[in-house]
Order: C-alpha cells, then structure tokens, then sequence
C-alpha cells in the first residue's frame, strides 16, 4: 500500500493540536505539578500516540516526594501507559533538592478498528502529599490520518540487463517527535529474484531493523538482482517498513524495467592479446589476456576462467585469483591453448569470461584454427620413405641368398 | 678372407630373417602395436613436454620390444648346431669367431632395422594423418630414442645368442628367454615389490633397497633413461625416479638430460657388449662335436 | 711332441704326398685317458683314391677332424696340401672339400641358395659362382630338385648334395668321412660311382672313411686299417691281402682225379707248412703258408692222381679286415 503525503491533512492536523494544547494542569494544592504542553493528538488507528509530560516538585518543598501514575479512564481495548527513558513507569521518586523534575511520556495506543472520532484518556497523579491531579488527553482517530513515518525514493525506477543487479536509494523519514524502530521487508518480488537491503554506509551490511530518531531520516540500498532469464517488461519490487509494536507501516513501490537491448556498462572488461589462432595439432601457443577492471570500485578475486573445447587444452598461468583490482587496474594473464594431437582440422572457439566477487566480465571468444601441419606432414612422410627405404636397402643388400 | 666372411654370414642371418614368415608376422604385430598404442598413452610424460613424444607408449615398447631381441636370437646357434649344419659350416674357411661375429651382426642389424621401421612408420604415420608438428628438439629426442631403444634390446638379444649357445635345443633357448623376459624383464618390479614387502613390510616404493634392486633391471634403466620413471613393468613401481621426465623431457636441453641418465645410459650401452661378449667367448670354448 | 721325422713339404708333382701325418694323437678326457688317435702316420698321394677304415669308434672322425684344423692334436704333426694342420687351418680349409658326419645343411634353404651361401664363403665370383652351383648339382644328379629346399630331400640327395657341397671350391682333396652311411645299397652305390668319377675326371685327391672294407675296396687305390687308435696296415688291396697271406697263409681249392681224396689229404697233412686240409663237395681245400703251391702240386703227383684245378680261394678284403682286426 502507498501512502501519499497530505501536507493539507498534515496542517489541519497540526491545527487541530495546537487548538487542543492547555495550559499546564494544576491542582489547588498539590506537592508536584503536572505539566503538559500537548493534550490532544490525531493518531491512526493501531498507531501509537505519545504524550510528553514533565513533573515538577512544588517550590517550597525540600523534602522527598513521589507521585504515582495511573490511567483513571479509557475506551475499551485501548492501551496505555506511563513511559520514562522507554521503560513504562508507574510511579515517580523525586530526591529532596529543591526544584527537580522529571519528563515522562504517556503513550497511547488505539486499537486498529477503532472508528473515527475523538476519545478521551483520563491519567491520574496521585503525590504523597496533597491532592490528586486528573489530566484529561484526547486521541483524535482518523483513519484518514498520515502516519508520521514516510518512505519514498528519489529514483523508483531503474532499468537493467538480466542477472546484473541494480541498486535503488530509498529514504525512511520518521517524523514523530519520538524515535522509532521498524522492521524492512520485502511486501513483493517477481521469484528468484534477489532483492536485498543494504546499510548505506558501506553498501555491504544486510539491514533488516532500523532505528530512527524523532523527526530524522536514513536512506537505505535496496539491491536487486533480476534472474538471468527473465523476459524484458517492468517488474515491481515493493518494500514493507513496519513499525515494531504496531501492525502498521509503509511500502515503496520500487520498478525494475528488464531490457535486453540496453547497453550493458561493465565493470570487468577482458582483451585477449589475439581473437584468433591458427595451431597445428600437437603445438601449443600463449597469448595474453588483459583483464581490467574498468569500473569505480575495487574488485576482489579477479579471476579468468574458460571454458574448454574438446581437442584443446588450455592451461591459466596464473596464481589463482588476483586478490584485488583495484579501478584502471589491469593485469595481463598468460593462458597455453594447446592442441592435442589427434584433435580434428577445425575451427572452434574458447569461450573465456573474467569473474570476481562483484561482477562478471562479457565473455570473450578466441578461434582456434587447428590446421595440419604441412611440414609435419612432408617430414612425416620423409620419414616413411625413409624407413621403406631402409627396409628395401637392407632386403636387396642382405635379404637376398 | 677372415673379415669378409663375417659379412657373409650377417647377410645370411639377414635373409634368414627377412624371409621367415614367424618373424614378418611378429614384425608386423610389433610395428601395429607402437603404432596404434601411441597416443594412447602420454600420461609418463611431463605437463611442460612434447605432446608428440607424450604420446609415443614408452611402456608398450619397454615391455615388448624385447621379444624382437628373443625371436632374433634364441635359436641362432642352436639350430645350426642341432640341424648338423654348424659342423658343415666350420669345414669352410671361417674361424668360430667369424660366425659368432656375424650372426650378431646380422641379428644387431635386422634389430636396428625393426626399431628405425617402427620408430619411423608409427610417427610418420602420425606426423601425416594429425597434421602433427614436429620441431627439431623432437626429432632429436626420437633419434635418440630410437638408439636407447636399440640398446635396450641388444641387451636380450645378446642374453638370447647367449643361451642359444648355451642349451640343446630350440624349445629349451626360446623357454629360458621367455622366463628371462618376464623376470628380469616386464615383472621384475612386481616381483621386487612383492618380495621387498613380504620380507620387510615396507610398502613404499622409495627404498634405497628397492633403488639398487632395480638397477638389476634393463627395464628401470630404459625408464629412467627416456621416461625419468623408475620402472615401466607390468605392475611394477610407478614413481618418478628422477625431476627430469628423461630424454622426452623437453624442459631440460638434450645435453642435462644426458648427464642425469648418465649411469643408466652406459648400463644400456655396456650390458649388451657385455653379453655379446660372453656369447662370443661361450661359442668360442663350446665342444662342437662333429 | 715334436716329431723327429722330416716331412717333406707339399707339391703337385706326380707321386707326392698330399697328406702326411707323423705320430699324430688325440687325447679325451680330463687326463687324457680317451687316445682316440694313437701315433698315427699316414701318407696319401696325390690323385689317390685313400680309404681310411675301421669299425666304429676307431678314431677316423677324429682324425680327419684333426686334418682339417677342427681339433688340435695332442701330439704330432701333420701337412694337408703342404699346410701345417694346426697353424694353417684357414689355408687348408681353402683347398680341402668336406663331406663330415653327420652333415646338416639349411633346410630352408634351396640347393641352389645353400651352395651359395658356402660359394660366398671362398669369395668366387658370383658368374663362376653359379655356373659352378649347377654343374656341381648336375654332377650329383640334382639337377632336378636344385630350386627344391633342402629340408625335402631324402637321406640319399642330402649325401650327394653334401658332395656336392664339398667340391664348390675346387678342391685339391676331399675328405669324406662315411659318404655312404646311412643311405639305401642303390644310393651307395651311386655315390661310389660318382666318387670314381670325380677321381677319374677331376683329378682329385679323396680321403674318405668308412666302417665297410668293402666298399674301400671297390673304389680305393690304397687303404688303411685303423683300430682303437692305432693304424693296423696300409696298402693297396692286394697289398693287404698278401700282408694276410703272410701273416695266415693261403686257401687252395683242388680238383684231383685217379686217386682217392683221402689218401690225399693224410699226404698232404704231412707236408711242413700245411696247416689244415678238409674235403667239401669233393673238393680238397687246403690251407697252407704262401708259397706252397708247388710243394702241394708235387704231392699230389707222386700220389699219381691228376690236378684238374688249382686255384687260391681270394679272400674278399672283409675277411682281410677281420683277420686284421683279430690278430
Ligand atoms: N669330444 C670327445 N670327447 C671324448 N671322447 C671322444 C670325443 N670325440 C671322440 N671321442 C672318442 O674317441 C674315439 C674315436 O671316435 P671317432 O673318431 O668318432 O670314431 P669313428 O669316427 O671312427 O667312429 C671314440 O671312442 C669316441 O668315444
Ligand atoms: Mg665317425
């Protein structure tokens, strides 16, 4: 589901709470004070909705003081609570100094199907000494109301080739004036697709919780990595955030257009010193492949791979892989095509492709021409005709009685 | 008059040869087996080597190429001898020596003939229907091949002039061949190495025991010499006796490998002279009884 | 070992020797214990037809091994063709021909291919060469099968074949030892035909041995009796018989008339040198030394009886032989 901000909404909502704002209870005689700078609120349903209160000890009074908290009145199936530092408290402590107090919060929570409407919340302080203060907060449901957590991306769609893996930059604002945290997942996903969220400091932790301060935002890598045989057309990912203790959250639409016909942009690209050879069965040659890593970001395990044809062999003179490459670096990799001996006058063709642990380089082709060899083929035939001579010099001088 | 007749006779075991259809079929056996077991094998020789001389099956050779030295000289003096036509021969104007002289050279001959035939009409035959290239690190690396080879197999044709001179009839020459053959020959490793680990029970093929052992063997030095291994018998050992993949180990030039195979190759040159020699000295004090 | 005895020297003049041994002996055995020839000394001539007899295991293969440089004597001397037996082998091989036994020849191998090969080995040239191979064969009576191998002729062809083999290089003498062992009466007798013939037409010395006296005697000039070793006589035939007569007196055979055979015997036992008289078939046979032919006669006359016949019984040389043996 995409929410759309309503900043029209947003303003009557804010409004509305400051028209509900008051001046700070007070009781006619009472050893702590209550203040509160927001009674009245507009709250989604199933949302949460908090109220900062602070708590003053009275002015002439230097001795110790607590103050219980309690919730004298509210709807049924509604929740709500005393909140200091995230722990829920029922009762406050205030040392002998003179003027101390303490912020609490009052957190309320409406049930999902809770209609429309405003519905009050009565909280009592009782102190040790002195008289009770009731303070009264109203909870404005409207399910028409925005939730102060927003998601969006300044670049939903992305376009991309099969297999090569994209990344979109999403942004989670919280602007509740108390932090926040919320679980990331995927709502949707065309199957065996990767999609996978990524913290984006370094692009490389998994995120799957985050925590946002009141009225802050974080941006996070949404990567996806399209299948390799997924046919051209858009396709959409959609992300879920949701509030922990709340069924309720936000989703991003992310689309991924899959096109074929895009100019794939590489990050390792290879050269071989020569596209095509011509061999004699029996002989081996060396070339040279040039492997560079032609992208912006370190490469690690670089290495040539290829494949195999029958009738040649090649060998990678090479220690394994190369560790790093790093961007505009290149290495030249000495590869033996070798020919045996019995392969068959042809042409075929060794694939090789260069991979690393980020990317894969296009695969790149070498024609082998294997071609008898016509001086191996006249010494061949010397040497029958050197061996049937032999034999017929060694029957007519000896051989005869 | 002395010397030439020695020629004399080398003609006539020559002919003799040429024209004995045993011999021809098994001439034309051996030459069919190098030739199709090349490129069957390939495997003794070193990643860095030619494929060319990979893929000549040393092994086949080693094993077989001496039942050419056997069949070539297991009846050489015994059949002349029991056939009454030795007695006849030594009426005519020839020592005992000119004989003995010119059925191994004959003998030496038709050999040398067989492995340059084999040698050739099995690479040939490659080098023209593979298209094959053929450098001239190789065809020197044949060349000598070709005359280890020959070595090699003197050495049981001089061992089979030696018993033919030695036992009363054919059956009895081409037997003791054929036993000399399989022990000191193909099995020699297999038996070495059943007995080493029946009386030690040390299983290992590294054994200074097991390395002097061998050198008992023609075969370990014909392995160690083209192929750097220490044994090319049938279930004998298969290790490496040496970093040099022998003479077909292209890496190294000719000359280094020469000298790392120089005991074994002064063993396949001196052992059949040796032979040849005591052939020579068991004819010459043989009682031929007219 | 050294024998004190000159020998002259070998020529091809007339009545020369051709061969000559003095006191020649062979030991066998560890200690010499086996004298298989024992101080033998012979002379043949040349263009002799020289038979060397004896019983089996008399030494006549050891001789002639000895003649022709295959075994070093144990003492004395020798000369074939005026070369030294044993510093001269190659050159006496060279105009000697060699019929030994037993004889084996290449099998495998054609008429034609095996006179080759021993051709090839005096180095004739190869026109010579084959004429000669032909001729040779024709001589033999091979002509036939002279493109047949070897290993399918009988025991008679290989013989002459062996003949054959033996004359390839001219030979100034030719040893043959037992030529007609083995083969059937009609084969022998072709060889001893052909053996005439090649001493009549090729002026050939023939050396050949042989256990039957006689076949020497049917085509040998001259002969020689050896035994264990040792030579027993030599000489012609009748040279041999009167050494028998000698030595065991002669057989006469008579036919008297007008008196009775046994009056003539009780006269003649009286006579001295009479050994034995016996009547068979009314014959009176008389054995008595040589030369009492004439004292027999007068006997017999002064009996008054008449002398219808008076022969000598020939001793065939068989008997020669035995009675050379025995004594
Ligand atoms: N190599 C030899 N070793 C020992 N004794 C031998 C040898 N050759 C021949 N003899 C002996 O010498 C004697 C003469 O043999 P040989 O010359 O063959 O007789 P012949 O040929 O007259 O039948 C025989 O007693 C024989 O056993
Ligand atoms: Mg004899």
């Amino acid at each position: 589901m995409f929410i759309k901000q309503n900043f029209k909404k947003l303003g009557i909502a804010l409004i509305l709470i400051i028209l509900l704002t008051l001046p700070p209870a007070s009781a006619d005689w009472s050893s702590v004070t209550v203040i509160t700078s927001i009674t009245g609120k507009v709250v989604l349903p199933g949302d949460t909705v908090e109220f900062p209160i602070t708590i003053e000890k009275g002015h002439n009074n230097s001795d110790e003081a607590w103050c219980s908290l309690s919730i004298k009145d509210k709807s049924d199936g509604w929740s709500a609570g005393f909140y200091n530092d995230g722990d829920q408290v029922t009762g406050l402590t205030f040392p002998e100094d003179k003027n101390s107090s303490k912020k609490i919060t009052l957190r309320v929570k409406p049930p999902i199907n809770t209609p429309n409407g405003a519905y009050a919340i009565w909280a009592d302080f009782k102190p040790d000494d002195g008289d009770t203060i009731s303070q009264e907060f109203v909870v404005n449901v409207d399910s028409e109301a925005v939730l102060d957590l927003d998601i969006y991306s300044d670049m939903p769609g992305l376009e991309t080739r099969p297999n090569d893996p994209v990344e979109f930059y999403v942004t989670l604002e919280n602007d509740y004036d108390h932090r926040v945290t919320a679980s990331i997942n995927v709502a949707e996903k065309p199957d065996s697709w990767d999609v996978e969220f990524l913290e984006e400091g370094n692009g490389k932790y998994r995120i799957t919780k985050t925590s946002i301060a009141a009225n802050d935002k974080q941006n996070f890598i949404v990567k996806v990595r399209p299948s390799t045989n997924v046919s051209d057309g858009t396709y959409p990912v959609i992300v879920d955030v949701a509030l922990e203790n709340s069924q309720i959250g936000v989703s991003q639409q992310l689309d991924l257009t899959i096109n074929r016909g895009i100019e794939e942009e590489k990050m390792l690209t290879i050269f071989p010193e020569s596209k095509s050879i011509n061999l004699n069965p029996g002989s081996s040659r060396e070339i040279v492949v040039n492997l560079r890593n032609s992208g912006d970001r370190t490469l690690n395990n670089v290495e040539l791979k290829i494949q195999g044809v029958s009738g040649i062999t090649t060998f990678v003179r090479s220690f394994g892989a190369i560790d790093e490459l790093e961007p505009g670096e290149s290495r030249e990799i000495p590869v033996e095509i070798k020919v045996r001996a019995d392969a068959s006058p042809d042409t075929k063709e060794i694939l090789m492709r260069a991979v690393s642990d980020e990317a894969e380089s296009e695969d790149e082709r070498v024609e082998v021409s294997v071609v008898k060899s016509s001086s191996g083929g006249f010494i061949g035939i010397g040497m029958i005709i050197g061996a049937l001579l032999l034999l017929v010099f060694i029957v007519s001088k000896f051989g005869r009685r | 008059m002395k010397g030439r007749n020695v020629f004399v006779i080398a003609q006539k075991e020559v002919a003799d040869h040429l024209q004995d259809t045993g011999f021809l079929v098994l001439l034309a056996i051996y030459t069919i087996i190098i030739f199709s077991s090349t490129y069957m094998s390939g495997s003794f020789v070193h990643q860095e080597s030619s494929m060319l001389l990979g893929s000549i099956n040393v092994k086949m050779i080693a094993m077989f190429a001496p039942l050419i030295g056997i069949v070539l000289g297991f009846d050489a003096v015994v059949r002349e001898q029991k056939s009454g036509s030795l007695n006849v021969l030594l009426t005519h104007p020839l020592f005992r020596d000119n004989i003995i002289a010119g059925k191994l050279l004959g003998s030496m001959l038709v050999l040398a003939a067989i492995i340059i035939f084999s040698v050739f009409v099995s690479i040939g035959t490659l080098l023209i229907f593979y298209g094959v290239e053929i450098g001239y690190t190789e065809i020197i690396r044949i060349f000598v091949f070709t005359i280890l080879t020959f070595f090699y197999v003197s050495i049981f044709l001089g061992a089979a002039v030696l018993i033919s001179t030695m036992v009363k009839d054919g059956t009895d020459s081409l037997t003791y061949n054929v036993v000399v053959w399989l022990f000191i020959g193909i099995l020699f490793g297999a038996i070495l190495k059943t007995a080493i680990a029946i009386l030690t029970g040390d299983i290992s093929n590294e054994s200074v025991l097991i390395t002097q052992l061998l050198n008992m063997a023609p075969i370990h030095h014909f392995a160690e010499a083209v192929v750097g291994r220490i044994d090319l018998g049938f279930g004998g050992f298969n290790s490496a006796g040496s970093v040099i993949g022998g003479i077909f180990d292209t890496e190294y030039t000719l000359t280094q490998c020469l000298i790392e195979f120089k005991m074994n190759i002064v063993v396949l040159v001196v052992t059949p002279a040796i032979l040849f020699i005591i052939a020579f000295i068991a004819f010459l004090r043989k009682d031929i009884t007219l | 070992m050294e024998n004190s005895q000159d020998i002259s020297g070998g020529s091809k003049t007339g009545n020369e020797n051709i061969l000559e041994i003095r006191n020649l002996t062979k030991q066998f055995g560890k200690q010499g214990e086996i004298v298989a020839v024992d101080s033998l000394s012979l002379d043949v001539k040349k263009g002799e037809v020289f038979g060397f007899v004896g019983p089996n295991g008399a030494g006549k293969t050891t001789t002639m091994k000895m003649l022709i440089g295959l075994l070093e004597p144990t003492g004395g001397i020798g000369k074939v063709a005026g070369f030294d037996i044993v510093r001269e082998i190659i050159n006496i091989r060279k105009v000697t021909g060699v019929l030994p036994e037993p004889a084996g020849f290449y099998d495998n191998l054609t008429a034609r291919q095996n006179l080759r090969f021993y051709a090839k080995l005096y180095n004739i040239e190869a026109g010579i060469r084959e004429k000669r191979i032909v001729e040779l064969l024709d001589m033999v009576g091979l002509n036939g099968a002279i493109d047949q191998k070897i290993g399918g002729f009988s025991t008679g062809m290989r013989k002459r074949f062996g003949l054959a083999q033996a004359l390839i290089n001219e030979p100034e003498i030719l040893f043959l030892d037992e030529p007609t062992s083995g083969i059937d009466p009609k084969g022998a007798q072709m060889m001893r035909g052909l053996i005439k013939q090649l001493s009549r037409e090729n002026d050939v010395t023939v050396f050949l041995s042989s256990h039957s006296m006689s076949e020497v005697e049917e085509i040998c000039n001259r002969i020689a009796v050896i035994e264990k070793g040792k030579l027993l006589a030599v000489g012609t035939v009748e040279e041999l018989q009167d050494m028998v007569r000698e030595k065991e007196g002669v057989q006469y055979i008579l036919e008297i008339s007008d008196i009775s055979l046994q009056d003539a015997v009780e006269k003649l036992s009286e006579i001295d040198g009479v050994f034995e008289t016996r009547i068979r078939d009314g014959v009176l046979h008389v054995h008595a030394d040589t030369g009492m032919r004439f004292e027999i006669a007068k006997s017999i006359k002064l009996l008054g009886g008449t002398v219808s016949r008076f022969e000598e019984d020939r001793m065939d040389l068989q008997k020669v032989f035995l009675k050379l043996i025995e004594s």
